[in-house]
């Protein structure tokens, strides 16, 4: 899906993007960035970050790097924190990988290894392993799809950071934050969430716009959050439920044909390849939703959540103006420091209305992209599971067919 | 164990109380051995010669044999007179008087060859010389064993009678066995009355009726007799008797409805239990008594063809009836069919649930000894009915409204099942149970908690411990594989099962699932801002709902085909384990019998040695007495495995039917499914595609 998505995010970008800035030609060659393998190695996953561009900053048209997950969120980081780019929808990070559920599963596999049958032991491995491999995938597609949507960025892909993120050979050696860095950084997101609650409590905006948008986007995220849950939920009583249980169910009927022997051995082992097939139709369905449905909802959560940043980064931008504008007052009534008063005032106000105005701009490309997204996920999704109750049907007419010739 | 003896103790007591009279030698090998070469010959020649039974016997020819029926044991002569005074027929006699020196001339040993030439010449004419049927059939049956000669003169008079009732025939062999020792007759009344009406039914349900000629009846009688009589004892009486269209398979059986008066008491069917039946079964049941030799034979073939007829039973309207704890569930049960004898072709009648489980008690009690797999009746749960029993409004609670249509599907299977057999649906409990249009006595011994239940539990416990402890010495290799099926499927059924539930479980699941991601979609679809993807995800969670509509109903699907069919299943074997385990316990008597005669014998040649003549006598009897048991159980351990293969036949054909039919029914169902699915997709992909 990742792959579909990211088409979905080129396209987009380029869109909506040419259409406000002139200045950066926006062709898709200039900066192309994938990942062109990855590696599992124990608990790391090193990808190889390919790049090639006609961008004149970088040294050589082509070339590779191997990057970890931690430098990707350095990355991020750098971008979130930099003032710069506070009036741009960040993109979200992409999810630390997590096979701890796959290995998890193939544990319990093994301990239940003894109460099932080898025949059945191996296909759970194999659905295993493939769900494994899904997940894998789906990692790396979502750390690309982060490096795809910095890339098509007019103003990020000519950021210091992505260019040395790319073209420098040696390990970033990001470490991961120290124990000090980690109870700052909670410190702070525990202060900027509170000063989030505050000023959307207290901070009236002047802009109907935004007023109007930041209640969308929370009352956005909150559905679209549960509605990743519930079709997570879905999706996996579909995969880890319904489709396994049609293995247990193939392999019990198969066993069942040996006992009653020859009268009802070639009509059940019919029956019995029936649900295997079926069970692989069903799995794919499982994690096609999983695909088009789930991880639309899922990279909009986020999505939607680096937009709700942008907003509380205006909103703070916003009232950091109001203060300046109260201060210049204070300074003028006293007399005192009126200048350098005046100077933060008009900083502020510039910041303010140069940050509203990209703003408004990203929130737009935010929905259009959005709106695309789904479109064509949704789409997709219909044929798919056309696709596959069709294929399925015409399975179990087969097996009918098949059977009422006996 | 100790009630299936308890028959054979009452023919004992025959046995002696004729040896008292007579000749004891001849008695008992008469009662042991009964069916002799000679007999089949003279049979064919009887048969091949065979005329109109009605009009060819004539008196003169019937009493020839009289004579030597003086010198003869009191025992065929008083069967014969008796039924020659209660139907007025007389070929009855001769073939009583033919049975009779057949087996002396065949069992006999030398003593009593002067007393066996003597009468053999005039058997021999009065056989020639009316050479009908009836007689054949009598002569035959008698040989068989005591049980099976009051079966046929109760069928066979009945025959010439013509319409007889039933009822009428039973009086008349009350009649008949009262001339007899006071001994007898106690018994022996209530063994035909069981055995004709077992019988008669099977036969009628053959759909050729009460109007079968004679002639047919008779031969076929006689054919199943020989066959009978070959497979049993003669080896070398067999080769003629494949010859006939009978193959050896009827013999088999027959057996059973023969056997089964044999056993454990039957008392529920005694004559005083056709009373019972209420004036609305009573005309039903005695009618087809008439036929009841000729049904036997035909009743088999049934079996396998059955096309013909049909019997089909529906459970609805479930109804609860009373408040609180002491309420129930009452069922209307419907039967629709054309087996003749039943009175109508449509009815229904209402049944509460004890009233099924008191139904499989009766028959379990009647018929589990001949070898008979019983349908099991749905299992009692305390749990589910007491939550019923304490909800205040009727179907309020879906668990319950599951529970009921649960009950009332597996009750409805359970009926059909036990309809499809044809001896059990013939059985007068059954017809009782779907035919009487009135309450049924209320059945005590079901409940779980009653003095009953207690006495079943312990009664299982000392089974259970039998079971573990006596490892019969197989010799039947059939049945050593069988049972090996049996256990094999039993275990592969439930693992089957298991995956089956868990199938179940989830499939609800996914359907709970998708029915909250559709809520949650029609949220999101509300709060989205661009019209468009917001119609389109309204849309989206239209579409899931419907598909949490069509999973839920595939979970139903998945329930009620597979898992339910699995489950009853799992019952059905555990009714072929009991029946398996029945024979293991005929086999235990068989053994027991063995040893006893042993010693019995080691006394006799002790008391002889000592030259103790008063104890030689009395050793004399009880070595005959346990010969006689020996036989005789011997005899129904052969009888019940011929009647379990038959059975078992029948099970597997059955089986792989259901299996079939379930299969294809499942897939049909999910096919379905997918179908509607297919429109879901189909209706929202245009939605999707309008997005803009």
């Amino acid at each position: 899906m990742m792959d579909g998505m990211e088409e979905v995010l080129h396209s987009e970008t380029n869109g909506t993007k040419s259409g406000r800035s002139d200045t950066v030609d926006l062709n898709d060659s200039t900066l192309q960035v994938d990942i062109s393998d990855a590696l599992s190695e124990r608990e790391k996953v090193k990808f190889t970050v390919h790049t090639k561009t006609t961008l004149p900053d970088y040294n050589k048209p082509e070339f590779s790097v191997v990057r970890q997950h931690e430098e990707f969120i350095w990355l991020h980081d750098r971008f979130d924190e930099n003032e710069d780019y506070a009036g741009y929808i960040i993109p979200p990070p992409p999810p630390r990988p997590d096979f701890d559920a796959s290995r998890e599963k193939l544990q319990k596999l093994g301990e239940g290894e003894g109460s099932m049958t080898k025949e059945e032991f191996n296909k759970m491995k194999q659905e295993l392993e493939a769900e494994y491999l899904a997940t894998f995938k789906k990692t790396v597609a979502m750390h690309e799809v982060f490096l795809t949507r910095l890339a098509q960025h007019p103003i990020f892909r000519t950021d210091h950071n992505f260019k040395v993120f790319l073209e420098y050979e040696q390990d970033l050696s990001v470490r991961t934050k120290n124990k000090k860095e980690k109870v700052e950084g909670l410190f702070r997101s525990i202060n900027r969430s509170t000063d989030e609650i505050l000023l959307a409590a207290t901070q009236k905006d002047v802009d109907d716009y935004f007023e109007k948008e930041k209640g969308f986007l929370l009352e956005y995220h909150a559905a679209i959050k549960d509605s990743t849950l519930k079709a997570d939920k879905m999706t996996q009583a579909h995969k880890t439920g319904v489709a396994d249980s049609y293995i247990k169910l193939s392999t019990g009927l198969s066993q069942l044909g040996t006992i009653e022997g020859p009268r009802l051995e070639k009509f059940i082992n019919k029956v019995s390849d029936t649900f295997e097939k079926a069970r692989k139709v069903e799995g794919r369905v499982a994690s096609d939703e999983d695909l088009k449905l789930s991880d639309t909802l899922r990279y909009y959560v986020r999505d939607g959540s680096a937009a709700k940043d942008l907003l509380y980064r205006r909103l703070r931008c916003l009232a950091n103006y109001e203060q300046a504008n109260k201060n210049l007052d204070r300074a003028r009534a006293k007399n005192k420091d009126v200048h350098a008063a005046e100077l933060a005032q008009q900083n502020a106000c510039e910041r303010f209305e140069h940050m509203s105005a990209r703003a408004k701009e990203e929130l737009n490309s935010f929905k259009t992209r959005r709106v695309a997204a789904f479109k064509k996920n949704l789409i997709e999704l219909a044929e798919l599971e056309l696709k596959h109750a069709k294929a399925q049907a015409q399975l179990l007419k087969n097996c009918l067919q098949a059977l009422q010739e006996e | 164990m100790a009630d299936s003896r308890e028959p054979p103790p009452l023919f004992n007591d025959d046995d002696d109380s004729r040896k008292d009279d007579d000749n004891d030698d001849l008695f008992t090998s008469a009662v042991q051995s009964p069916v002799s070469e000679l007999t089949t010959p003279e049979d064919q020649t009887k048969q091949e010669g065979a005329g109109d039974p009605l009009t060819s016997p004539p008196p003169a020819t019937s009493f020839p044999p009289d004579p030597s029926g003086g010198d003869r044991p009191d025992l065929f002569e008083s069967c014969e007179e008796p039924s020659v005074g209660g139907f007025s027929s007389v070929p009855l006699e001769q073939p009583a008087e033919g049975g009779g020196t057949q087996q002396e001339l065949s069992s006999e040993p030398p003593a009593n060859l002067v007393d066996a030439s003597s009468v053999e010449p005039a058997v021999m004419s009065s056989f020639i010389t009316p050479a009908e049927e009836a007689s054949v059939l009598d002569a035959a049956a008698p040989t068989n064993d005591d049980d099976d000669d009051a079966a046929a003169a109760a069928a066979i008079p009945t025959n010439l009678a013509g319409e007889d009732p039933a009822l009428s025939s039973e009086e008349a062999l009350v009649t008949v066995y009262d001339s007899e020792t006071p001994e007898v007759h106690t018994s022996a009344p209530e063994l035909d009355a069981d055995s004709s009406l077992n019988n008669v039914p099977s036969f009628l349900g053959d759909g050729e009726t009460t109007e079968i000629s004679l002639d047919d009846n008779a031969q076929e009688v006689s054919l199943e007799d020989e066959t009978d009589d070959g497979e049993l004892f003669d080896p070398s009486s067999t080769p003629k008797l494949q010859l006939n269209q009978d193959p050896p398979l009827p013999a088999s059986n027959i057996l059973p409805p023969m056997g089964a008066p044999l056993t454990p008491p039957v008392a529920p069917i005694t004559p005083t239990a056709t009373p019972n039946l209420t004036p609305n079964v009573t005309p039903a049941a005695p009618t087809p008594v008439t036929p009841v030799a000729a049904a036997r034979p035909s009743a088999e073939q049934l079996e396998s063809e059955s096309g013909d007829e049909f019997i089909e039973i529906s459970i609805s309207d479930p109804q609860k009836i009373g408040d609180g704890m002491s309420s129930y569930m009452a069922y209307k049960v419907t039967t629709k069919t054309n087996i003749p004898y039943f009175r109508k072709k449509h009815w229904s009648v209402t049944r509460r649930f004890s009233d099924f489980l008191g139904l499989h008690g009766k028959l379990v009690e009647k018929h589990l000894h001949s070898g008979r797999i019983i349908p099991p009746a749905p299992e009692k749960s305390a749990i589910g009915t007491t939550k019923i029993k304490l909800g205040s409004d009727k179907s309020s609670d879906s668990s319950s409204t599951d529970f009921i249509e649960r009950r009332r599907a597996s009750l409805e299977r359970y009926m059909n099942r036990t309809a499809a057999h044809p001896t059990l649906r013939s059985d007068p409990d059954f017809r009782e149970f779907i035919e009487l249009d009135a309450e049924l006595p209320r059945a005590t011994q079901t409940s779980a908690l009653s003095s009953a239940g207690v006495l079943r539990l312990f009664n299982r416990v000392g089974e259970t411990v039998n079971k573990m402890t006596f490892k019969m010495d197989e010799s039947d290799q059939w049945f050593e594989e069988k049972t090996q099926q049996i256990e094999n499927l039993d275990a592969q059924l439930r693992k089957l099962h298991a995956a089956m539930e868990g199938l179940v479980a989830y499939r609800r699941e996914l359907a709970t699932s998708t029915a909250s991601f559709a809520k949650s979609a029609a949220v999101l679809s509300s709060v989205e801002e661009h019209s468009a993807l917001s119609r389109a995800l309204h849309q989206l969670a239209e579409s899931t709902e419907r598909t949490h509509t069509i999973h839920h109903a595939q979970a139903d699907a998945d329930f009620y085909h597979l898992s339910e069919t699995t489950k009853d299943y799992i019952h059905l074997i555990g009714a072929v384990k009991d029946v398996f385990h029945e024979r293991v316990k005929t086999f235990q008597t068989w053994q027991h019998s063995q040893t006893m005669l042993a010693k019995k014998r080691e006394a006799k040649a002790k008391a002889e040695l000592a030259g103790r003549m008063d104890k030689v006598q009395q050793a004399q009897d009880e070595v005959a007495e346990w010969e006689a048991k020996v036989e005789r159980s011997q005899e129904e351990f052969d009888r019940i495995s011929r009647a379990i293969k038959k059975e078992m036949e029948q099970f597997d054909i059955v089986r792989v039917k259901d299996f079939k039919d379930m299969l294809v029914k499942y897939l049909e169902a999910l096919m379905t499914s997918q179908q509607q699915i297919i429109k879901v997709w189909e209706t929202f992909l245009p939605e999707a595609r309008a997005i803009s």
